[in-house]
Parts: C-alpha cells; structure tokens; sequence
C-alpha cells in the first residue's frame, strides 16, 4: 500500500501516530534511509519541517528560492555572520537546492576516521556496493551531456596553464538540459534529488511523509527514546501553527543534517558526549575576475569542473578549486561592497568568472565549530576561524589569482571588505598582505558536517560506529552531521552512501 | 546577529565626558518621515523611513537603474523580517535605530544628525563605518542589512538585465503534472 504525503495544511488537529521507524529529515540521509527501511517492510515515517515543492513552484527567481528552500531564509549564517550558510530546508532537504557535485568519500579520509577516530566499519570496501547502488539510482555520473560551461571551461584553463590537477566531476543528473538553476529546485526534474528518487520510493514501499512538521524534542526514558514531539508549521509564515505531532516508534533516527541534527538532541536534553561540536563547514573563499570574452556565470551546468592539486598540504589546511554558478542576486550576496562599488561589480557579470576555494577543516588538529541553542530557543553557530584558516585563505586567494590570469583574465579581484584588484603576476605577492578572516572578505559554506560524530568513544563521539547513540539504544543519526571530519569533497555522495549501509543494520535491530 | 546597545552607548559614553545636553538633544533629533508609506507587515512608519534611507544608499541606483525604494526592496524586506524568529527581528529593528541616532552617529560616525536627514554623501560614509567598524555588532549590522536589500534588489527583472542576465527562462515547469501521493489530493 502506497504511503502519503501529509502537509501542514492538512492538518488542523493533534496527531499521535505509531510506526517502526520515525525519521527526522527527508535529505540526503534521511530519504535513502526510508526508503531502504520500507523496502524491507519497516513501517516508516518521517518528518520534515520544510514544506514539500516540487517542479511546478519553481519560479527560477533565487530570492524566492532562498526564502522558502533554504534555512532561515537563506540568512544562516554564523553566529558572527562571518560564514553565509546555504542549507536546504524543504523535502529533500539540501538536495532540492544544491548544485549536483558528487564524489565518493576519500579512501584516505575512511582511513583517518578509522586510524583516529575508531570509526571500524565504514571502509572503502564496505561502501563501494552502497556507492555503485545511489549511483545507479541517482544517475550520478561524470558529466558529459555538454561541455563545461565557459565559467568552468576558465577554471580547466587555468589549471591547465599551471600544470595543476583538474578533471570532470560527476553530477546526479538525468536528462539535463544545463540550464544553471539547480540552486533555484531544478525546473526539469533533471537533478536526481531525494524528492524525484529515493522518497518515492519511500512511499511506494508504504512510509508516510508529514512537511512543515518540525521536530522539536525527542522524549525518553532511561535508554530508550520513547516519542519524538513535532509542531506543525504554517508554509508561509514558518510559524507553529499550534497542531502537534507526537510519534511514538521502536527506533528513531534523527537525519536533519549537520547543524538541525545537533541541535534536535540539544533541544531533547541529549547533552552526553560533544554533541553540536566538531561542527566542519569546508569554509569558501572567492576570487572573480574579468575577461575580454563573455562567461555568462550563471548559465550552464553550475560545477563541472574541479582541482584536487592541493588537497594535502601537509600540515596545512588542504584546498579544492570548484566554480559557483554566479546569478546576479548570489553576486550581490558575495562581493561585500555597495553603492557604485557593487554596480561596477554586477554591471562587468556577463564578463566575470569566480573561482572558489574549499578548506578541508577537520583533518588536522582545527576542531570546528560548535553548534548550541540560544535563550531564545535559536540555533546558533559558532565557528573561530583561527591562524590555520586565514593561512589556508591567503594561499587559496594566490591560487585563485594564479589561475584565473593563467586563465586570460585581464583584472582579478578579491571579496574583501575593500577590494584588492590585480592585473598579473607580478602583483600576486601583495595578497600575502592582505587581511584574512572573519568580516575580512566574505566566506560561505554549502557543505556542513560534523555535530554528532561517529566514533568508538563515547567521550570523543556521540555515535558508535555503526551510528546508534551511544547513550541510547534505539537512537541513531544519519546523516552528514556523523562525519568525524569534513571530507575534502562535496560530501552528498558519502550521506547517500552512509545511509544506504546503515539502513541494514538499523532494519535489523527494529 | 546580536546588537549590544550597551556596548554602542558605552562606546559613544566614553567619548562626551562634559556634554551631556548636547548628547540628549542629538539623541532625540526626529527623523524625516517618508509620507509614501504602503502597507507593511512588521515595520513602522519611521522605521521603514530609516530603512528606505539605508536602501537607496546601499542601492542608490543611476541614470538607468532605479533606486532600491522605488522597486520595492523596503517593502520585500518588511515582508522578510516578519518572516523571521522574533529576536532576530528584534536586533535588526534595534539596529535601524542605531544606525538613525544622531547621537551614536555624531560620535562614531562623524554625523551628527539623523541618518534619514544626512545628505547621500554623510549616508554613504556612514555605512562605510559600520562595514568596517571595529565594533563586531556594527559590521554583523551592515551585512545582514546589506544581504537582505541586495538580493531584493537584484532579483528584480528590470535591474538583473542590467547585468546582461537574460531572466529565467520558461522551462514548462509551471504547467508540469504535479506530483502525486499527496493525502489530500484536492490541495497538492
């Protein structure tokens, strides 16, 4: 029997339901969880407190999308607001809104969670059967239907020029007709996310789906998580609109993604072991340039391209190269100045291309940063960005620099707060100079990790390595916020594949 | 963001030992009311007059390009802070006042009089100070007002083709078949 899709409008009396399996979260982890757990008969329901939007409500205007597909409209950011947060908040979670980029998790990464942090069960053997079956589901692939787009043509060039590393990635597409608009909800159903796939498989299998329907404590008594208490939230206002929802189940998992799934147990008095800390955000950094040819950054596939060549850097923080597709609401998002300053910025678009640089934090001795609950009930992120970081952003604005003139470009030009431009090589040492960190020049984060961290000791981890709590037996959190570091790729693949495995496990013990 | 008036008025204190008076009279200087208020949400008149003023500086627009007032980008941002947690929306209501105090202005910002009565010129060197301030909360106000303004701003058809963005495209998304297993398929 088919399971349904209950939204917040459907509902204007307390619910109290029973199931096998109650999932908070319908995103990556969540929805590959559910569907695996109803396939094998699991009487499932999750919960999700973004509203539920499919191919119909997508205007393509990213102001619209941002306050109704993205976290707290899209203005998630650090506590300090030094890092922008984008974070999806809908069925599907982030994979409504992100831009398709998948890699498997690093071999070397498993191996350092294994050597450091006990994590004994997740190898690359163990995941390659898990990873082969999302691929197959989710179309992913190494992106091929069209070239890259000049944005990313630019970044290839550029790495080219410089001997750097630079490949293809693979993207969860299907019929894409390389629009640019995965950050906006796909307006082709080409982008394989959790809504399109794995939730209707959920649903075919007979889980149920409560939108707008937000999780607000977990009950327990002694080991055993009892009930999971919900408020029913209006889609437009985002404000309870007074319904509750209370599940009652034999195992709970909580899937709300790195940040949400912290503060879920936070908000449940869950405070054993480091919960919201360790929190990994590959900070982002920007360098955009102009060129004599037109780029047009916000047409075409988003991110087709990437370099590795900095990856390892010792004891430094390594780095990634990737594009962002460049509309003209996310560049006024990122370059931090107004007025005439940001006019000349937008009015040169057609002609700029962006790079990015990711940080891998995590991996060595940096810890993140810490997720809490305020007094007013707001969740809040604090992140210190440290010597580590602005030494790992100075060498990522000379690469970026770097490429984009080996590139062609004619000017370069950083983010910050009083933007440095440059027009060649020689001028690259005066970025040594320059400021570097919080409210210096802008940093994002797309990718969140970490705040529950798998790992062998209670002390150090919030869950053993096979993902249960370690303080309660019917408890388990899937999804990225397990990651003991950040991964030093985009991270969708790796909560595609960690729930895939899991949902074995988790069936069992239901 | 978390705005300290505290910390803003202790900072302003330290400096004006001896001129008490004169700081109450800048304190209470009146703002200069916009009389072409619409409907709004959450905001009241003076402050969407502050928040207007703060636009058109942030967007000022030129020959071809409207002013962040004249599209609408106060209302849309109305509508956005009345969307937001209630002391998110108390900080940034907080901050409209202090960016408008003539007092806080004078002593920090060079500007002693309303931020709605300086000319464009005082307007913009007063936003450069609160990005650059070294006051944490002064810079965590300038780019959360500058990232909800922005993105109204350029969302607007008529100013993104300024940029040589063509708009969106119709795909057919909006006559798509909507989807199905909903439990009450009379509202999908």
């Amino acid at each position: 029997m088919s399971g349904r899709i209950v939204q917040g409008h459907d509902l204007d009396t307390d619910v109290e339901l029973d199931c096998d399996v109650c999932i908070v979260g319908s995103g990556a982890g969540g929805s590959v969880l559910a569907a695996r757990l109803a396939a094998a008969g699991k009487q499932v329901i999750l919960l999700e407190e973004g509203g539920y939007f499919a191919r119909p409500d997508f205007d393509l205007n990213l102001a619209r999308a941002f306050s109704r597909y993205y976290q707290d409209g899209g203005r998630r950011a650090t506590e300090d607001l030094a890092i922008t947060v984008l974070q999806g908040r809908a069925v599907g979670g982030t994979t409504l809104i992100n831009w398709t980029t998948c890699y498997r998790t690093p071999s070397g990464i498993l191996a350092l969670w294994q050597a450091r942090h006990g994590v004994d069960t997740l190898s690359t053997e163990v995941l390659t059967p898990h990873w082969e079956a999302v691929e197959a589901r989710l179309g992913i692939e190494p992106w091929s239907t069209f070239d890259p787009n000049p944005q990313n043509s630019l970044l290839a060039r550029g790495c080219e020029a410089m001997g750097w590393d630079h490949h293809i990635l693979r993207r969860n597409v299907r019929g894409c007709g390389n629009t640019g608009y995965c950050g906006h909800g796909c307006p082709l159903d080409a982008k394989q996310a959790m809504h399109l796939t794995y939730l209707p498989d959920a649903l075919r299998a007979g889980a149920d789906l409560y939108a707008d329907t937000r999780a607000v404590r977990f009950e327990r008594d002694g080991r055993r998580v009892t009930a999971v208490r919900a408020e029913v939230l209006d889609r437009e206002t985002t404000r309870p609109t007074g319904v509750s929802v209370t599940v009652r189940a034999k195992t709970f998992v909580a899937a709300g993604g790195a940040i949400n799934s912290p503060a879920l147990l936070l908000r449940s008095g869950f405070t054993e072991g480091p919960v919201g800390e360790r929190t990994f955000l590959h900070p982002v950094v920007a360098v955009s340039a102009t060129y004599d040819e037109p780029v047009q950054p916000w047409a075409g596939a988003p991110q087709s391209v990437a370099s590795h060549q900095f990856i390892e850097r010792g004891e430094d923080m390594g780095l990634f190269f990737e594009v962002p597709p460049m509309h003209p609401v996310l560049a006024s998002v990122a370059t931090p100045d107004f007025g005439s300053e940001e006019l000349d910025f937008l009015s040169q678009l057609t002609h700029s291309a962006t790079f990015i640089a990711l940080a891998r934090d995590g991996v060595g001795s940096d810890v993140g940063g810490t997720v809490r609950i305020d007094e007013r009930g707001r969740i809040r992120l604090a992140y210190p960005l440290t010597d580590t970081h602005r030494d790992a952003f100075r060498f990522a604005h000379r690469a970026l620099a770097s490429l984009h003139l080996a590139a062609g470009a004619n000017t370069v030009r950083t983010l910050h707060s009083t933007p440095f431009t440059l027009r060649s090589q020689s001028e690259l040492r005066a970025l040594d100079d320059l400021p570097y960190g919080a409210h210096q020049h802008n940093i994002f984060t797309a990718h969140q990790m970490g705040g529950c961290a798998m790992g062998s000791d209670a002390a150090t981890s919030v869950v053993d390595p096979h993902l249960r709590h370690h303080h309660h037996d019917n408890l388990f959190v899937v999804d990225g916020s397990v990651f003991p570091t950040s991964l030093g790729v985009n991270p969708s693949e790796s909560i595609y594949g960690v729930a895939h495995w899991a949902a074995d496990h988790i069936a069992d013990s239901v | 963001m978390r705005i300290t008036r505290r910390t803003l008025l202790l900072s302003a204190a330290a400096g004006i030992a001896g001129s008490a008076v004169a700081g109450t009279g800048l304190a209470l200087a009146p703002s200069k009311l916009r009389t072409d208020v619409p409907s709004l949400k959450i905001l009241d008149q003076r402050e969407y007059s502050i928040l207007s003023a703060i636009a058109d500086t942030l967007l000022p627009g030129t020959d071809t390009l409207p002013t962040a007032t004249a599209i609408g980008v106060p209302e849309m941002v109305d509508e956005v802070i009345s969307l937001m947690h209630s002391a998110d929306a108390e900080e940034l209501r907080l901050a409209f006042r202090l960016i408008e105090n003539a007092l806080i202005g004078g002593l920090l910002d060079l500007r002693p009089l309303p931020f709605t009565r300086a000319s464009a010129e005082t307007r913009r060197a007063a936003l450069l100070r609160w990005q650059t301030s070294s006051i944490i909360e002064r810079k965590k106000a300038y780019k959360a007002l500058k990232g909800l303004c922005g993105a109204s701003y350029w969302s607007h058809p008529e100013v993104a083709r300024f940029t040589g963005y063509p708009g969106a495209p119709d795909l057919g998304q909006s006559s798509a078949p909507k989807p199905t297993h909903f439990a009450n398929e009379a509202r999908p």
